[in-house]
């Protein structure tokens, strides 16, 4: 049961993350399909260490983690940028 | 019947993040969704899923900065022509990666998922209203529904 529960989870994170980053080109639309990204890895990952019976003993978080985070950051940053020199056409709210 | 719960708790809190019109509930509801998934690996004894939990507070403490920063003016410009390129590049570029890697990493998996005694976890048959933190997360959530439907029907 919580095999099941577990692979239908990463089918609906997987299928909602691919949703908000590709059909709505909006800002917080692709900052909550990263996040949704990086529980389908983290979902994944924990998939593959049942079925291998290994350990990664927390790495493959971490450095997927670091991988969304600086990204976030840096997606960030950028948009800042770019409305500071050109302007803002689509309104946050 | 506790674990098609969690999955319908699951399903319909995306449903309202992808429906919600405002980034600051998006957001909410994305949060919500996270820690649904944060309970359901610190049930299967998952040891690193505090791990999980940081990066998932400190990306959308990131996300909420952004989004109230924006909503200040104080970047806002004149509307012009559309950012197409970095805006929408980066995501895409970064789950790439990430797929790469799960793809390396899915390379030798067998397919042993009808197979029965290959998991050591078994079905769970534990009692959610004796968690002290679960029943305050309930707590805290329902007075925030609270106030805000109070808020709402003033208005």
């Amino acid at each position: 049961m919580t095999y099941i529960l577990l692979i239908s989870l990463i089918f609906i994170t997987s299928a909602v993350s691919i949703y908000m980053m590709f059909a709505r080109q909006n800002a917080v639309d692709s900052f909550v399909g990263l996040s949704h990204m990086f529980t389908l890895f983290v979902l994944v990952s924990h998939y593959i260490e049942l079925i291998e019976k290994i350990s990664f003993e927390g790495s493959l978080i971490i450095i997927f983690g670091v991988v969304f985070v600086v990204t976030a950051l840096s997606i960030s940053i950028i948009r800042f940028k770019q409305y500071q020199s050109s302007g803002n056409s689509n309104i946050e709210g | 019947m506790i674990t098609m719960l969690i999955v319908l708790a699951f399903i319909v809190a995306n449903i309202a993040m992808v429906i919600s019109n405002k980034s600051s509930f998006k957001i909410l509801f994305s949060f919500l969704t996270s820690l649904i998934v944060f309970i359901f690996l610190n049930n299967i004894k998952y040891e690193y899923s505090d791990l999980y939990i940081t990066f998932v507070i400190f990306m959308n403490f990131i996300f909420l900065g952004y989004v109230k920063f924006s909503q200040t003016g104080r970047v806002r410009v004149l509307p012009s022509s559309r950012n197409r390129m970095t805006n929408n590049l980066i995501p895409i570029v970064s789950t790439l990666i990430s797929t790469l890697v799960v793809v390396i990493l899915l390379n030798n998996v067998s397919d042993e998922i009808l197979e029965r005694d290959i998991l050591s976890m078994k079905e769970s048959a534990f009692n959610y209203f004796q968690d002290f933190n679960i029943m305050f997360v309930t707590g805290v959530t329902i007075t925030i529904l609270f106030f805000y439907i109070v808020k709402r029907v003033k208005e």
